[in-house]
């Protein structure tokens, strides 16, 4: 996996200003392999996963023109829904969950949502023994792409 | 041994101690020509043995069927097993073999004369033990066994007394739950044992439970020093509903034992429509509650396998498991880790 972390403590004072900058880290995310992690997450709105989801996400059509999932990569749209994503997580108490290496994310389109993941960056050095390794879990965010709204969260097990 | 030659008749030939009444036994040392037993074979009725016995020692101690030890093979829901009889030592007419416990069957009505076919049984429809048991003229034995999973020897008594247990010596191969519709292709998650963990696992993560009982189980897979498989469970296994937290020490200390990893495996308990509940893994949002189910691995524990295939090199294997599926992964070179095609589950185990 290719990440880099974001201290969490460093997020919960603010982002730093290099994020609002054009030539900063990719907005869009970092986690490798989004492509294998798309087809997923475009699964899993399907008719099982619309019942779990209280209907707040809707199925996908998927030979609808509008229905379309891609990997994002609008830079612009991405600082968007990062910011709106961080902004969920720090509210929900949720930024202390991750490691201390900080997190990874990618910036996801699925038919009307915006889709952000939030997980562990990687472990600095696995190398050193004891390194702080976990099984954690990753964070879902679905926003509404026309208005950027909140409109819920799926906690993957890790 | 009780192999002895049938008599004649209707009645065994046995020493005289085992089965004389005990008015008779209390007249032995007096008058040994008196005590005949109702055939009047005696042909150990003046052994040492014999002598010695007492009043105490007078009741036939084949009627003392609680002597007899009993014990059972286990065997576990959606297992199953086969049952083949491996010898027999006994000689009377009728002992019947039978089986109670996860299974109940009648394996064979004449079993010292005729031997019965091997028999499947199952699959377990709940977790149990298979007790054997042996039952004719002299009441029912006991029985012992030994082995472990999958392969388990019973050994019998047919209730004589003599407690030799190889009356009847039978053989138990369980066969795994079917987590898979068939064969994977994949020689570890073909493997009985590697499967058993599996099960295992998913059973201790009670993913029809709310939280805090619904879980994430999970640990190792090690290769023992002798070649068979093995399983360490991670430190904080079974401590929360959707992370397993620092399983590095775990990995360390596998790589300072020698101990080979070759795989991490865990469980997600999660499946669509399995929780209705609230709990670790869900939060609400603005129009509703999303539950967690998202399928497959997740970063974490894609960066896990990375971590382990440092340690113990490329190869290293990572299954993860919900209820519908294995999702699995291997280490590659330089901290990279390919997806290999989720396996479907069979649905018909825990």
């Amino acid at each position: 996996m290719i990440g880099y972390g974001i201290p969490a403590a460093f997020l919960i004072l603010g982002l730093p200003g290099t994020l609002q900058a054009q030539h900063g880290p990719d907005k869009c995310g970092t986690a490798a392999n989004p492509q294998a992690e798309l087809a997923t997450f475009a699964q899993a709105l399907t008719a099982p996963f619309q019942v779990v989801a209280n209907n707040v996400v809707r199925t996908l059509q998927p030979m609808a023109p509008d229905e379309t999932t891609q990997v994002m990569t609008d830079q612009h749209a991405c600082q968007r829904v990062l910011n709106a994503g961080l902004k969920q997580l720090r509210d929900a108490g949720q930024m202390k969950g991750f490691q201390p290496t900080g997190f990874q994310h990618r910036t996801y389109r699925l038919g009307p949502y915006y889709m952000i993941a939030f997980s562990d960056a990687p472990p600095n050095d696995v190398t050193k023994p004891n390194a702080v390794i976990n099984l954690s879990p990753e964070f879902l965010l679905f926003f509404d792409v026309e208005t950027l709204e909140f409109l819920g969260e799926v906690m993957q097990p890790g | 041994m009780q192999n002895d030659a049938w008599a004649g008749g209707n009645t065994p030939s046995r020493p005289l101690f085992t089965r004389a009444p005990l008015t008779c036994a209390l007249l032995v040392l007096a008058t040994l020509s008196a005590c005949t037993g109702d055939q009047g074979h005696l042909t150990d009725i003046t052994q040492p043995k014999l002598t010695a016995l007492a009043v105490a020692d007078s009741v036939p101690r084949r009627l003392t069927a609680q002597a007899a030890a009993t014990a059972g093979v286990p065997i576990r829901k959606g297992e199953s097993a086969v049952v083949t009889v491996q010898s027999t030592s006994c000689a009377a007419p009728g002992d019947a073999l039978s089986v109670s416990g996860a299974f109940s069957a009648t394996l064979g009505t004449d079993v010292c004369h005729v031997t019965p076919a091997a028999m499947t049984f199952g699959p377990a429809t709940q977790d149990g033990q298979m007790v054997f048991s042996v039952s004719g003229p002299y009441g029912t034995g006991g029985s012992q066994v030994s082995g472990t999973y999958p392969d388990f020897t019973v050994s019998l008594g047919d209730g004589y007394g003599d407690l030799d247990y190889n009356d009847v010596v039978l053989t138990v191969h369980i066969l795994p739950c079917p987590l898979f519709n068939g064969t994977t292709g994949d020689s570890l998650l073909d493997d009985a044992a590697i499967q058993r963990i599996l099960d295992q696992i998913w059973a201790d993560s009670h993913a029809n439970l709310p939280d805090p009982q619904r879980v994430e189980v999970g640990g190792m897979i090690v290769r023992n020093p002798g070649g068979s498989i093995g399983f360490q469970p991670f430190t904080n296994s079974g401590t929360q509903a959707c992370t397993i937290p620092n399983i590095g020490p775990d990995l360390t200390a596998a790589l300072q034992a020698n101990t080979p990893v070759i795989g991490i495996i865990h469980t997600h308990p999660e499946a669509p429509g399995l929780h209705t509940n609230t709990g670790q893994c869900t939060r609400a949002g603005p129009n509703g509650t999303l539950y967690s189910m998202h399928p497959g691995v997740s970063p974490a524990d894609g960066n896990a396998l990375a971590a382990a295939g440092s340690y113990f090199g490329s190869g290293v294997r990572q299954f993860v498991m919900d209820a519908d599926s294995v999702y699995q992964q291997t280490a590659g070179s330089g901290n990279n880790v390919v997806t290999d095609p989720a396996v479907a589950r069979s649905g018909k185990c825990r």
